[in-house]
């Protein structure tokens, strides 16, 4: 089994990570919002 | 099923398996977002379930093997990233007690309306404890790894066995004896 790292890593895994990335920011945009609306209809 | 599940899967995998595997095996393994998975994010269990299978298909290690290691994996990451769930506790019996209210938070705190396993624990003796994991997903090896896991963390050591829950189908009953 080849467990050794590389340098440098493949196009695809470079893909998913640029897609999760993506993924976690559209989240905390929208959870932020929420989180603003809810905060003022409290005040 | 939360993101942090599916990221620890990859990096396990990547860990035995080196990330020219990973790759493959993500890449052929028909996910529907490609195998991009975020901590936060919440997935269904039927995309777990299809990396494991890819995983066993490719490694010859069985599903329910593969699904045991990782609930030892996912304990030492729990204890790194989680480590207030361990505070306060003394053994794995009062740990494995508080996984139902700790997980409810976990989940819902993003995702209000996941659906949620249960666990559901008594004592039913000094050092035997029954644990009733309520789940329509496939992950009793998954459970059961874990439980070891934890005992390891409190040192402790004891046979775990799996019984049926009559009129319960997707329930599993963990009987939990520790070794004096």
């Amino acid at each position: 089994m080849d467990t050794k790292l590389s340098d440098q890593v493949s196009r695809k895994r470079y893909e998913r990570e640029q897609r999760a990335r993506i993924e976690a920011k559209s989240l905390l945009e929208a959870k932020s919002r929420e989180l603003f609306l809810v905060n003022q209809e409290l005040s | 099923m939360k993101g942090t599940i599916f990221v620890e899967l990859i990096k396990m995998a990547e860990d035995a398996f080196g990330e020219t595997v990973v790759d493959d095996v993500l890449e052929n393994a028909d996910l529907e977002n490609g195998g991009s998975f975020t901590t936060v994010g919440n997935y269904p269990c039927s995309e777990l379930i299809k990396i494991v299978t890819a995983l066993s298909d490719h490694s010859g290690i069985s599903p329910a093997d593969l699904q045991r290691k990782f609930g030892h994996w996912i304990m030492d990451h729990f204890v790194e990233d989680y480590a207030e769930m361990f505070k306060g506790k003394n053994n794995s019996f009062e740990m494995l007690e508080a996984v139902d209210g700790e997980i409810h938070v976990e989940v819902k705190k993003l995702y209000p309306d996941a659906e949620l396993p249960v666990f559901k624990t008594d004592r039913v003796a000094d050092g035997h404890l029954e644990m009733i994991y309520s789940s329509p997903h496939p992950l009793v090896e998954f459970c059961h790894g874990m439980i070891e896991a934890c005992l390891g963390q409190f040192d402790e050591a004891a046979t775990i066995d799996q019984c049926p829950v009559s009129g319960n189908a997707s329930a599993t009953k963990f009987e939990i004896t520790l070794e004096q």
